[in-house]
């Protein structure tokens, strides 16, 4: 592990080094909307995992699908900002009927480079709304997201992201039931801050 | 700003958890194992012919037979149905279709047979004497059947006034229609001495028959529930506010009724009452939807009842043994209803499978393997235990599976 994260923490320095003086101060805002599509990357149950959109044998049994959100956050340092985060997924199952995931998270992001150009790391953590078919379910949801911002103006930006998002659907009196859903979306986003 | 978010995320939760938003199913494993839906209805199977080789079935409200030819399945239109007046009752081992038939210019059916062929081209043949007594039955203006299985089907048939059903057991080798009316309805009383209008009359399990009506006269009256049974004895009527969504399905030895979510139990000892059966009602979230039949030649045989979520097993003629739910989680969320092709067995090793073929709504065929079947002596209850795995049930495959010929040539 840690072979990993002295890396990843020495790159991240390296990029607060190349944001030079911080943008944001406390208290700074930023709302976001995102869009995209999202894959599915795997589905794990009863310890089998299967990868990757598709009906085949091994495969997730999802198609490609959409993914939006909208976040709010507000600075705390000058490169932390917390906030919360609405989602929406969809995709289909073999049967074309729509799987939907809605995500409400707490949203932690670091903001390492910062200025004309934003490089936001997020991670958030929060509950999820699963649906299918007549089947739904209120779970866990975590999200991971890396992004690249251009502002054209001093507020508005535009920017490419994306990540993990993770739903574990835990039952803790039917183990049986349990499995774990991975999406990885690949979004645009537009960004106001304030 | 901090109040208005705590408002906002207070307000969510409200909202959430005013919903009944958690069906505790297991959401990502149902989108997981949904299959391929074929686009397609599948109500009734009529029968078998041409040695088994083919199945003839009511696809979309037209005929349909399913064959196999080579490893696929296939399935060839017979006759459209939409616009005809015709309904299919069965099809002898012979291929001969016994339909009922209902001229524009009439409000009465008359009943025919005829050979596909014959059906294809609209050479119909009326057979309006029907009963094997000599009795000609006529003025026929309310007709039902149903299709239990390969060789059995009950018909409910009658006038305005007078209702009759019975059961025709040798359908394979049926070389006429007889149509003898075993048990007239027309003195069913319910629990008040009132008579009941049997114009929605359901017909199920093989030996029973079930009435409802609706009091239209009076709001918030209870429906009636009536169940007959072949032999003649017709029970007093229960009130049960029978819901027309729920289906009851039985057997032999009692019969069942979902009913607000919870599942009731009729028992063959006393019709005049019943039971709500206890242990699993929680799991009933969606209502029983269709007999299974389960080795159907054992006196001691399992019944297996299949709703939206699963399939459970009832150990006939033991009152004693409280019924299980066997939930499948690789079911297909979208069974509605199937019809009983066959059964066949395989072997696993040194075990034995039964291999229960069924047509199905939406998903064409499926098989229901059960087993491996152990028989446990319980004092003078015999019973079978049967072991479900996630495999169970399946798209049916004449890959995997095996001709459809070798399910119907030895199905009861």
């Amino acid at each position: 592990m840690k072979r990993i994260l002295i890396p990843l923490m020495l790159f991240l320095a390296a990029l607060s080094g190349l944001g030079a003086a911080s943008y944001y101060d406390t208290g700074s805002q930023i709302f976001t909307i995102t869009a995209g599509v999202s894959t599915p990357m795997s589905y794990t149950s009863h310890g089998e995992s299967m990868f990757w959109p598709g009906s085949g044998e091994g495969q997730t049994h999802h198609t490609v699908g959409g993914i939006g959100a909208l976040s709010y956050q507000i600075f705390v340092t000058p490169y932390l900002a917390i906030g919360g985060e609405l989602g929406y997924q969809f995709d289909f199952s073999r049967s074309g009927d729509v799987s939907t995931n809605v995500p409400i998270t707490a949203k932690l992001t670091y903001v390492p480079v910062q200025g004309d150009f934003d490089i936001p790391i997020s991670l958030g953590l929060g509950m999820d709304y699963i649906s299918y078919d007549s089947y739904s379910k209120i779970s866990f949801g975590l999200t991971f997201e890396v992004g690249f911002r251009y502002y054209f103006t001093e507020s508005w930006g535009v920017g490419i992201n994306t990540g993990l998002l993770v739903v574990p659907e835990v039952y803790f009196d039917r183990a049986e039931k349990n499995s774990v859903m991975t999406y990885i979306p690949a979004t645009i986003s537009v960004t106001y801050r304030h | 700003m901090k109040k208005i978010n705590m408002l906002l995320i207070t307000l969510i939760m409200i909202l959430l958890s005013s919903c009944n938003l958690d069906s505790n199913q297991g959401v990502l494993q149902m989108a997981y194992n949904a299959t391929h839906k074929t686009g397609y209805t599948i109500t009734d199977v009529y029968g078998t012919y041409d040695n088994g080789t083919k199945v003839l079935m009511n696809r979309d409200h037209d005929l349909w037979y399913a064959t196999t030819e080579g490893n696929e399945l296939k399935q060839v239109k017979v006759k459209d149905l939409t616009r005809s007046m015709v309904t299919p009752i069965f099809i002898n081992e012979s291929g001969t279709l016994f339909y009922a038939y209902r001229e524009d210019s009439r409000s009465e059916f008359r009943f025919g047979s005829a050979s596909i062929e014959d059906i294809s081209s609209e050479n119909f043949s009326f057979i309006d004497n029907l009963n094997q007594e000599g009795a000609e039955l006529q003025g026929i203006t309310k007709f039902y059947s149903t299709n239990l299985n390969l060789d059995e089907c009950l018909i409910v048939y009658g006038t305005d006034k007078e209702t009759y059903y019975c059961k025709i057991t040798d359908k394979r080798t049926a070389s006429s229609l007889s149509l003898s009316g075993e048990v007239g309805l027309t003195n069913l009383k319910d629990h008040a001495g009132n008579a009941i209008d049997t114009r929605a009359a359901t017909i199920f399990g093989t030996d029973a028959l079930f009435v409802y009506y609706e009091d239209s006269d009076l709001e918030n009256t209870p429906d009636k529930l009536a169940v007959i049974r072949v032999d003649g004895t017709s029970p007093e009527a229960v009130t049960l506010g029978v819901d027309e969504d729920n289906i009851p399905m039985g057997y032999d030895g009692g019969y069942f009724i979902t009913f607000d979510g919870d599942l009731y139990q009729f028992n063959d000892q006393s019709n005049n009452g019943y039971d709500r059966i206890g242990g699993f009602v929680s799991d009933l979230r969606y209502r029983i939807n269709h007999r299974l039949v389960l080795s159907n030649d054992d006196p001691d045989r399992n019944v297996g009842f299949m709703y939206r979520n699963g399939v459970y097993v009832r150990v006939v003629n033991d009152n004693n043994v409280r019924p299980r739910i066997l939930s499948i989680d690789n079911n297909d969320n979208d069974i509605i209803s199937t019809s009983y092709i066959g059964h066949t067995e395989t072997t696993k090793g040194e075990e034995t499978y039964d291999r229960y073929l069924y047509a199905t709504q939406n998903n064409s065929f499926i098989i229901l393997e059960v087993g491996p079947g152990t028989l446990n002596s319980l004092g003078s209850n015999p019973r079978y235990e049967y072991q479900v795995d996630d495999s169970m049930l399946q798209q049916y495959n004449p890959r995997v599976h095996g001709d459809i010929s070798q399910y119907t040539a030895s199905s009861n």
